[in-house]
């Protein structure tokens, strides 16, 4: 395992607050409040249920829940997200599904 | 351990988690995590990972910190470089030389077993093995501290003690290296509620000569040795407590600062046999 990297398996249940600093990719499911200062992958076996502060958040799975990015929001065809974003950049692929607020600081 | 390879998550150094953690997948630990953790396979806590809270999976493998209770289905194993303290409930328990625990070991499984061999036989098979954390008491003379310690003042004794068997303890068993504790789980039968594993932890050597300060003579059948007065006597209880609620930082700094003391491997049901003998 590349020591920069985290993945958190799909049979994997975290209830509470996950921080790092170190590129984290959830295949399971997560409930509470997540705090990265590197990037964030939602996979597609991803269930999330928190909210997310980070640096870059891809979603192919299920987000539900605000997320505060410094780079860049993208969610992908397969993902689903409901939640408010706030980032600089925002993608959001042709067939992902997506409900909520977008803010991209335009200051 | 298991193979680290295959399907399983690990959770990086920088990683921080509080809360809760089920999986079905083996995990491994690199990072702190504050959540309890449940899995139906095995969890290694690897040489960074610091958690703190209580564990239960099929198997542990344990060479950082784990501060909270252990429960095994399958089997617990400190390495080396593994600082526990709380409970430990498992079946199959190893604890490696320089691992230190301080919290109780019940091996429930054993229990009968013990009861039946042990208890008729006192033969002591624990003697002969040298086990890292040294039964604290090999051999009929180890009672003796314990009961001298009960009758007077416990503590000054084993605070004298302590010290002494650390010294040689280093680098003395080395030879113990693997050391399967389920071998002597007398200890387990007889007290089977309340196992008290936490031995005078530093009574390693205490089978090579008496302690100071204690009297030589031999123990009474009162053999029904007051574990937990051996424990006070010890001050381990207290000190335990310090840690459970001292912040995390603490906590740490515990180990490096006097992990060398307080905290040597224990032996599980160390003397048992010896507490029959007399």
């Amino acid at each position: 395992m590349s020591a920069e990297k985290t993945i958190l398996g799909p049979t994997l249940e975290i209830e509470g607050e996950i921080e790092g600093s170190e590129d984290l990719v959830i295949q399971g499911k997560v409930n509470g409040r997540i705090v990265s200062k590197k990037s964030l992958t939602i996979d597609e076996t991803g269930d999330v249920n928190a909210t997310v502060t980070t640096e870059g958040l891809a979603v192919s799975g299920r987000l539900n829940g605000n997320v505060e990015a410094s780079d860049k929001v993208e969610i992908r065809r397969e993902g689903t997200m409901i939640g408010d974003i706030k980032a600089p950049r925002v993608v959001i692929a042709d067939g992902a599904k997506f409900k909520g607020r977008v803010e991209m600081g335009v200051d | 351990m298991a193979d680290i390879k295959d399907k399983c998550t690990i959770i990086g150094p920088t990683i921080a988690i509080r809360g809760k953690v089920k999986a079905d997948e083996d995990l491994v630990i690199r990072g702190r995590i504050d959540a309890s953790i449940s899995s139906t396979k095995l969890v290694h806590i690897d040489k960074d990972g610091v958690v703190k809270a209580n564990v239960e999976a099929e198997s542990i493998l344990i060479s950082g910190v784990v501060v909270g209770d252990i429960t095994a289905t399958a089997r617990v194993e400190l390495m080396g470089t593994a600082r526990v303290v709380g409970d430990i409930a498992s079946p199959l328990m190893v604890i490696n030389d320089g691992a230190r625990l301080r919290g109780k070991i019940d091996m429930p499984a054993v229990d009968r077993a013990m009861e039946e061999k042990y208890v008729e036989q006192p033969k002591p098979p624990v003697v002969a093995k040298p086990a890292i954390a040294a039964a604290p008491l090999p051999g009929a003379r180890p009672i003796e501290p314990v009961v001298a310690a009960r009758g007077k003042e416990p503590v000054k004794p084993a605070e004298q003690a302590i010290p002494k068997a650390i010294a040689n303890e280093k680098g003395t068993d080395r030879t113990a290296a693997p050391q399967v504790m389920s071998t002597r789980p007398g200890e387990v039968a007889r007290k089977p509620g309340s196992v008290e594993p936490v031995r005078p932890t530093g009574m390693a050597d205490s089978g090579r000569k008496p302690l100071p300060g204690v009297d030589t003579k031999p123990a009474d059948k009162d053999s029904d040795l007051d574990i937990d007065a051996i424990v006070d006597s010890f001050g381990i209880e207290p000190e335990v407590e310090e840690i459970e609620m001292g912040d995390d930082q603490e906590l740490l700094s515990i180990y490096d600062v006097d992990g060398g003391q307080n905290q040597e491997p224990t032996q599980v049901g160390g003397n048992p046999i010896v507490a029959k003998k007399n």
